[in-house]
């Protein structure tokens, strides 16, 4: 089908780091660091914000737990409590290789 | 001969069906080679009962005229379950959620939904059908459920669905009280959805169908990114406008990571109840191109026929209305294009990916 997402084969949450690292199928390794991915949070709040052009409250990037949602991609759960933005793995994909903003540009 | 060659002949014959051959679908269950009689088994993960003869047969025959002396195929057809399902706990028993969605009202969705739920279980699939149009549920009327029939509650908690020509079914409609518009805001309508899927007694189902709402809104996304859902058929019509939106459908499927199975043209053609002339109403090979653009296949095509829409303004759906008509052998060829898809789909589904959590 026409599914030409990448597909992560293993991902790893590095706490004290706070990084995550993933692996798709192709091999390829993306590591992330935590506060890239609290920048980039496609949540509907973060991206009014930078529509607006507020900044962010918090620079934590602390992630506290990872969850799995269906097929589509991660729920990220940072150390401050912000929870909402799921992360696609095409978008994750983006972030790594700093393709973020073309990506919500699609 | 033995087990080896007979498996290096397979590898060359395709299942007419997938268009692929049955080495490659994985589906060879067995090779026996016995006093010169070989069998073979097959496991098919897609249930398509009406064609497993003729295709067995033809199986056997192109096996013999390889040079593989007298042989005896064996068919039988087990779902193969979308590779992520089983860590949804409610709803382990389900192995594929389908659903049929537009991106426009008014194409048919509702009427391609029950009757592709009907084919499916015609072609052996046990099928359970979500009404997920919570603001316009129809599928109570078009399955002729008496509106006094209520399903039952078990332990406070969960509901039984209502069961009506063979498949298993659940709608708002059928738990509000007559004829209340349902007044939700777009959370309390997907709270209202995702209770009805969890908490429905669903069982063993081959294919969950979930009839969605028309548009690429709230409902649509939250479902699709809550639930592990198997696949999307995309209902349309052969106009402009409804192209465009069906387009929007596609893309929020894509974007989600659904797979889309491929789309169902709807009212195509129309032929004439008089003459016998046929017209393309709403034009022509629209959805073919619609399908081109997103290298996503055409799965049937269904004329505007007024014998549809009586029939399930009736209560009584084409295909178990009249199951020998043309009509109902165009829903049933789409049912067995959605189980070949989908099947073909979940062969190459991304397996959950490995998820690890380390303190350093």
């Amino acid at each position: 089908m026409n599914n030409q997402q990448p597909t992560p084969v293993e991902v790893q949450l590095k706490k004290f780091t706070s990084s995550l690292d993933i692996t798709w199928a192709d091999g390829e390794l993306s590591k992330i660091a935590g506060g890239n991915l609290r920048r980039h949070c496609a949540c509907s709040g973060c991206r009014s914000r930078k529509m607006i052009g507020t900044e962010l409250i918090t620079d934590s990037g602390r992630i506290k737990k990872i969850n799995l949602m269906g097929s589509t991609g991660l729920q990220i759960i940072f150390a401050d409590g912000h929870d909402r933005g799921v992360f696609p793995w095409a978008y994750l994909h983006a972030i790594a290789n700093g393709a973020a903003l073309d990506y919500l540009d699609q | 001969m033995n087990k080896q060659d007979v498996l290096s002949v397979l590898e060359s014959i395709d299942n007419p069906l997938m268009e692929e051959s049955y080495i490659s679908l994985k589906a060879v269950n067995s090779v026996e080679v016995d006093n010169g009689l070989t069998t073979v088994g097959i496991t098919l993960g897609a249930k398509a009962i009406s064609l497993d003869n003729i295709n067995s047969m033809a199986l056997k025959a192109q096996l013999e005229a390889a040079g593989i002396g007298p042989v005896e195929v064996n068919f039988r057809s087990d779902v193969l379950a979308f590779p992520t399902i089983n860590t949804q706990k409610h709803l382990s028993g389900v192995k594929n959620i389908v659903m049929v969605a537009s991106g426009k009202g008014g194409v048919g969705k509702s009427t391609t939904a029950v009757n592709l739920s009907l084919a499916l279980s015609a072609e052996g699939a046990k099928v359970g059908l979500l009404d997920a149009d919570i603001y316009g549920p129809s599928q109570c009327a078009m399955l002729g459920v008496d509106e006094n029939v209520k399903p039952e509650v078990v332990d406070n908690k969960f509901i039984q669905p209502i069961e009506r020509f063979g498949i298993k079914s659940m709608s708002v409609g059928y738990l509000a009280k007559e004829k209340a518009p349902m007044i939700w805001r777009g959370s309390m309508a997907v709270r209202a959805l995702q209770q009805l899927m969890e908490q429905t007694l669903w069982g063993d189902l081959d294919y969950l169908i979930v009839d969605m709402p028309p548009g690429t809104g709230d409902i649509q996304i939250s479902l699709a990114q809550t639930f592990h859902v198997a696949g999307a058929v995309i209902v349309t019509t052969p106009q402009e406008i409804a192209l465009l939106d069906a387009r929007k459908g596609i893309e929020m499927f894509n974007k989600v990571g659904i797979p889309v199975l491929g789309i169902c043209e709807n009212m195509s053609t129309h032929i004439c109840s008089s003459c016998g002339h046929e017209e393309s109403i709403f034009g022509a090979g629209g959805a073919e191109k619609l399908a081109q653009d997103y290298t996503t296949p055409v799965l049937g095509s269904l004329p505007l026929d007024s014998r549809i829409r009586e029939n399930v303004d009736r209560g009584l759906p084409t295909v178990v209305c009249d199951p020998m008509g043309a009509l109902a052998n165009a829903y049933i060829a789409l049912a067995n294009q959605v189980a070949a898809k989908l099947w073909k789909s979940n062969l190459s589904a991304l397996e959950s990916p490995k998820m690890m959590i380390s303190e350093i």
